[in-house]
């Protein structure tokens, strides 16, 4: 027992002399070159670059934009106001991640309901959700299966153990979102200009860093892969600022240390076991074709959906309605920074978010509200 | 919420193990890294592990970085 | 022969009347020159005859006002540049953010005979503040500390409040919460469902109310409070059933110390105590002849009692004009269910509590940090925090040793607070409440954000429990540091002592408490530890008893006597010896703990000091249950004092068993066993015996007590021989008992050692976060 991280093989990837070694060799390789944009996707990789002031250490020609990076804010609001409609039925419980409490839905969200007597149960894991339905025979549960590539594989575990146990009272409404179709949407789009791509991390542990080849070489756009300290990131960035000044558009693998070229394969095989790709809705996006899961046909018997009757849902969806004047479509494409939404700081904060990007402290807005307070300057 | 955090395996039972970190044991699934030793750093996700750490390729990384930047080699680090 | 002084002064200098203080002790000495407010306090140029300059700094550490603590002076010499009279200069923009914002402090003497003056403009105004009282922490959004930096942003100050705000020899100069009825946040009445009330006055109304018995939602400082007239035995009770809040006592409010006085035993130090600014609740023994309901504090022989805080308690119990006479006494409890955070917004307030209180009397000035009440108690005449809280955050702690780089504890699971360490200070911060779910885990989460913005500080560095299902270690785990550090639940209890006390070591620590993980994964609790070179070494323990089914015996403490009696008769059925509290308990309860037992089966061991409490208790009390965390030991107290001829009692046998000298025993690896385990075994035998032969359970429980503390005066009686340390340093929750902490520390003395205490912060989970970062201070210092 003793002080972490100091042996943790990590530990290296933090070291401020190669941060200074690569932020020069950014410098000089970007110097005198037309200015570059780079887009991150990943919510851990949007708090890296704050707390690490990595912005700041770019020279003026690199921009860094963040994306759609974290699953809790593009889930649409439709999603949420189906959970709580959930929650009227009778003996039922909702279990979910805790960044998943304080989403807006159209009129409340899952923290306001539970305020008011609404059971929603905080888990770290899906698995957790085996003993809450182990422990109340009685009570109907139903686990909001929200997040990227990484988490969906731990609602396949609970799904395995809810088929092995024959588990009759848990469901789960499932929301996963899948991150290659997302970018292959962007970079489709003709008001957004990329330059290179900050491929997520631990999406990439389990998707490999193979998925991304077409992407890249379609849209002559390169990407590399990385991890979330310091040397991480600059290392990345300056590969994209090289690859951008050859003019080649390959996928780099800068976290080797957790990611092959093939990613996870059985994890990758639990997805397909039990979930199909299909037409997703991503809040501030819009549908965006095969970027989510849904359960396999044959397993719809564990589907959340299935306890309310098709008319109830289809009266939630066409109720759904979203905030005016909030920009978190934009912020999430990154095509507009968070203090350029009239919202931002002043009605939505983090203590109380109108935007789905203020609501996780992974979402973009949050983390410059967190982070980069000084932000009519300093950040660009 | 994809935080994954590094911690080194200290006990399996099958599907099962406890990682540790700074002190702290927890119980986490191992069914998507079956093919792991203890004493592993393992990247853990929600209660499961999601790879095994690989501090060869660490080492590799950060040579191969000293390259690209024209460095002389650092230091082996503990 | 004309001077100049630079004197740049640190410590809580800001927003606290210190430049108009500083501005009449020059003016009144003849110097010329400037004060002004910067990022490190305050900033005062100087220039005069040699003799005018004589002693000023003196003068300022005597005579500063109230709320300032002064720290550091540093005094510079330089020739006179010329300056003509005297200024107050407004501050320059503000880089780092190292000024300390203040607690809130009780409304003052001369605002509250403001409010009460029926001439003055701010008559019975609610929200009558100015730089000697007020709200402070509750309000700040952002620093610097400014108006448009609180939840006083949305109140522009009429001209009036303008004048006194910008006026150096006015009492409110640069009062950032200043207003006036003209200007200021309104209070207004409103019924259960959150329609407003159509009253001339709200407060009035409220006492009308309350009165009648009602139930009323009472907006104060740093959250909401529940309140009823607390003579009403009715009121008390349908309150008590409403919040679902079984036994747990309610806290009292009266108007001033004289209304106290004639329910509880006062020393002027209590007195001191419970008008002090802070005004925390003060827990007093209960007079004989006091007449208040038993439901506010059932089989307690104490009440906790406080004196109005902000100028809207003080008018709930005033009556004014032809009003009948208001309740005196109203019980004054946190505003939540149970076990949730109290409520500090408008809206959610009415949402949470609304199936509790019969009316809300609110108002439009927002809390911003949710704040419990702090609550203490005199332990021979010095202070025993309980809940350090609203009144005494976020004023900084030294913290020894210093840290060189700075850090977040985040604290336990119960009574959870969380720290920063920068240097020689630390930063610990209101009471969170128990993480047992989600409303207090974001409570925490919140709480760390607004710290780290205020007190600039980045929470790279994390300090956390070793047990891996507090939600405090998991947050540690999940956030993005750079460093976390493990600290051992008693070891950092140890530690908050010794910090406190600046010690450096060697001592002797005792750490009892209920459960905490222990580095080997078992649950300690009772431990003794020999603390030298910055390590802990855990020297002893009280003897491991099987918790039957984990946490369940903690609620059930009839779990422990079951335990307690299957290791005392071996062999014998413990169903059969428990006594009358045997009776209560279904007999197929009994047997599965007693399977469980047998066969191991979630049956963890622990050596919780409190948990042979619960054992005992239950089995005195004829109790089997407890109905909030520390109710059986409490009444076990409450029992034991009730006894007259106590002091004559002497201890049961303890024996203390040396364990072999070839086990392993150092600060590296400190796993069981250790140099000595204490065994009660005889002890309790003879409890039982005397129980059988009909003996008083008060002087059975006193003597419980006594041997308790036996357990631990040899324990620091055998370390104090192996180290050569004299020093004992006592802490954990058990030691809020008094009874048995009196004991303690005179058995530590008559062995010619010393008994070294908390001071400032609690004995319980309250102060593990502190002791946390002194723990991870000595630890980085020894592995730097």
């Amino acid at each position: 027992m003793s002080v972490s991280s100091s042996d943790s093989p990590s530990a290296a990837f933090a070291d401020p002399a190669r941060c200074a070694a690569l932020r020069r060799e950014i410098e000089k390789t970007a110097s005198g070159g037309p200015p570059i944009t780079l887009m991150e996707v990943c919510g851990t990789h949007t708090t890296a670059l704050f707390r690490f002031g990595l912005r700041e250490m770019l020279p003026p020609e690199v921009r860094v934009i963040s994306g759609p990076g974290c699953p809790v804010c593009v889930t649409p609001t439709a999603y949420i106001d189906l959970a709580l409609r959930l929650l009227d039925e009778p003996r039922l419980a909702l279990v979910t991640f805790g960044d998943m409490m304080r989403v807006p839905g159209s009129r409340s969200s899952l923290e306001r309901r539970r305020a008011r007597g609404g059971r929603v149960e905080v888990v770290y894991s899906a698995l957790d959700a085996l003993a809450l339905a182990a422990a109340e025979p009685q009570t109907r549960f139903v686990f909001l299966a929200v997040g990227f590539e990484t988490t969906a594989p731990g609602s396949a575990l609970l799904l395995r153990a809810i088929a092995e146990r024959r588990i009759a009272n848990l469901y789960l409404l499932v929301a996963h979102k899948l991150v290659p179709p997302a970018l292959e949407a962007l970079l489709g789009r003709p008001d957004l200009r990329v330059d290179g791509l900050i491929l997520p991390g631990h999406v990439s542990v389990i998707l490999g860093t193979e998925v991304y080849r077409p992407i890249a070489e379609r849209h002559g756009v390169p990407g590399v892969v990385c991890g979330f300290e310091p040397v991480d990131l600059l290392s990345g960035i300056l590969e994209l600022v090289r690859m951008r000044r050859d003019g080649t558009a390959a996928i780099v693998n800068r976290y080797g240390r957790a990611v092959t070229p093939q990613g996870n394969r059985l994890a990758r095989a639990s997805l397909s076991e039990w979930f199909l790709e299909e037409d997703a809705e991503w809040r501030g996006l819009g549908p965006i074709p095969g970027s989510g899961l849904r359960l396999r046909p044959e397993f719809s018997s564990y589907d959340g959906l299935g306890l309310l009757p098709p008319s109830e849902i289809r009266k939630v969806e066409e109720a759904v309605r979203d905030h005016e004047g909030c920009r978190c479509g934009d912020v999430l494409c990154g095509t507009v920074a968070p203090p350029e939404c009239p919202l931002f700081g002043e009605v939505c904060t983090p203590e109380n978010p109108i935007g789905a990007c203020m609501v996780s402290t992974e979402g973009t807005c949050a983390a410059y509200f967190k982070y980069a307070r000084g932000w009519s300057g300093g950040v660009r | 919420m994809c935080l994954a955090v590094p911690m080194r395996l200290v006990e399996r039972d099958g599907d099962r193990g406890t990682v540790e970190l700074s002190g702290v044991r927890r119980e986490v699934h191992l069914g998507f890294v079956p093919d792991l030793a203890l004493g592993d750093y393992v990247l853990v996700h929600a209660g499961f592990v999601i790879e095994k750490l690989d501090t060869e390729r660490a080492e590799e990384d950060l040579r191969l970085l000293s390259i690209l930047l024209d460095d002389p080699a650092p230091e082996k680090e503990s | 022969m004309r001077r100049r002084q630079i004197l740049r002064i640190q410590g809580i200098v800001q927003g606290v009347g210190f430049r108009p203080f500083l501005y009449a002790i020059a003016v009144a000495r003849g110097l010329d020159g400037f004060v002004l407010n910067d990022d490190q306090g305050v900033l005062l140029e100087v220039e005069g005859d040699a003799r005018a300059l004589e002693g000023l700094e003196e003068e300022i550490r005597q005579k500063a006002p109230a709320l300032a603590r002064v720290g550091r002076i540093a005094i510079t010499r330089l020739p006179p540049a010329g300056h003509r009279g005297f200024e107050i200069r407004s501050s320059p923009q503000a880089r780092r953010r190292r000024v300390p914002i203040s607690p809130d402090a009780a409304t003052c003497s001369d605002c509250l005979r403001e409010i009460l003056d029926p001439d003055d403009r701010r008559h019975l105004y609610p929200f009558t503040n100015c730089t000697h009282c007020g709200p402070r922490l509750t309000i700040v959004r952002d620093v610097p500390y400014d108006r448009a930096r609180t939840t006083m942003s949305g109140f522009p100050m009429c001209p009036h409040c303008q004048r006194e705000y910008e006026d150096p020899a006015d009492r409110r100069f640069h009062a950032q919460p200043n207003a006036c009825p003209a200007c200021g946040p309104r209070v207004r009445l409103e019924n259960a469902t959150g329609i407003r009330l159509p009253v001339l006055d709200a407060i009035a109304e409220a006492r009308r109310l309350l009165a009648q018995g009602a139930v009323v939602a009472v907006k104060g400082l740093g959250g909401f409070h529940l309140a009823c007239d607390a003579r009403n035995e009715i009121a008390v009770r349908t309150l008590r059933e409403r919040k679902v809040r079984e036994e747990k006592p309610f806290a009292l409010m009266a108007p001033d110390a004289e209304e106290v006085a004639r329910h509880c035993e006062m020393t002027g130090a209590e007195r001191e105590l419970l008008e002090s600014r802070e005004r925390p609740i003060v827990i007093l023994r209960r007079r004989a002849d006091c007449r208040l309901p038993d439901g506010i504090a059932p089989r307690q022989d104490t009440l906790g009692f406080m004196l109005p805080c902000a100028p809207i308690q003080h008018l709930l119990s005033c009556s004014s004009g032809d009003e009948p006479p208001p309740p005196q006494v109203l019980v004054m409890t946190s505003g939540n269910r149970s076990d949730e955070p109290i409520a500090y917004i408008d809206e959610e307030a009415v949402g949470r509590l609304g199936e509790i209180a019969d009316y809300f009397l609110m108002h439009d000035r927002p809390i911003h940090l949710r704040c419990d009440d702090s609550v203490a108690r005199l332990f021979r005449g010095r202070l025993q925090m309980i809940r350090r809280s609203r009144g005494y955050v976020p004023r900084a702690i030294p913290l020894y040793p210093p840290l060189e780089e700075p850090l977040l504890a985040v604290g336990g699971m119960l009574k959870n607070t969380f720290a920063i360490g920068r240097g020689e200070e630390a930063v610990v911060s209101h009471h969170i409440g128990d993480l047992e779910n989600y409303e207090t885990l974001r409570s925490l989460e919140e709480g760390v954000v607004h710290f780290c913005r205020l007190f600039d500080h980045d929470a790279d560095r994390i300090v956390h429990d070793l047990h891996p299902d507090y939600l405090s270690t998991r947050y540690a785990l999940e956030s993005p540091a750079r460093m976390r550090i493990g600290i051992q639940h008693h070891e950092a209890h140890v530690a908050a002592v010794l910090s406190e006390h600046r010690h450096e070591g060697p001592a002797i620590g005792i750490a009892f408490d209920g459960t905490g993980y222990g580095t080997d994964g078992a649950l300690w609790g009772s431990e003794y530890f020999i603390f030298r070179d910055g390590r802990f070494e855990r020297a002893g323990s009280l003897e491991p008893l099987p918790l039957p089914g984990g946490e369940a015996a903690i609620r059930e403490p009839w779990r422990m006597t079951y335990s307690l009696l299957s290791r005392l008769q071996p062999g014998s059925d413990p169903a059969e010896s428990m006594g009358a509290v045997g009776t209560a308990i279904p007999r197929a309860a009994a047997d599965l703990v007693g399977r469980m037992i047998e066969r191991g089966l979630n049956c963890p061991w622990t050596v919780g000091a409190g948990r042979y409490f619960d054992a005992v208790a239950a089995y005195l009390l004829r109790r089997p249950v407890a109905l909030f965390e520390g109710q059986a030991p409490a009444e076990l107290e409450a029992l034991a004092e009730r006894t007259a001829s106590g002091d004559a009692a002497v201890p049961w046998p303890v024996a203390l068993i040396e364990t072999p000298a070839d086990t392993n025993v150092s600060a590296k690896d400190p796993e069981w066993p250790t140099r000595f385990r204490i065994d009660l075994t005889e002890a309790l035998r003879e409890l039982i015996e005397a129980d059988r032969r009909g003996t008083d359970a008060a002087i059975l429980a006193w003597r419980f007590h006594r041997t308790m503390a036996e357990a631990i005066v040899i324990g620091a009686a055998r370390l104090a021989e192996v180290s050569g340390a004299r020093d004992v340093a006592l802490g954990g929750g058990v030691f809020q008992n008094q009874l048995l902490l009196g004991m303690v520390v005179d058995g530590i003395q008559e062995r010619g050692l010393r008994a070294l205490l908390p001071l400032e912060l609690p004995a319980n989970d309250g102060g593990i976060s502190y002791g946390q970062l002194a723990a991870a201070s000595w630890r980085l210092r020894l592995e730097g």
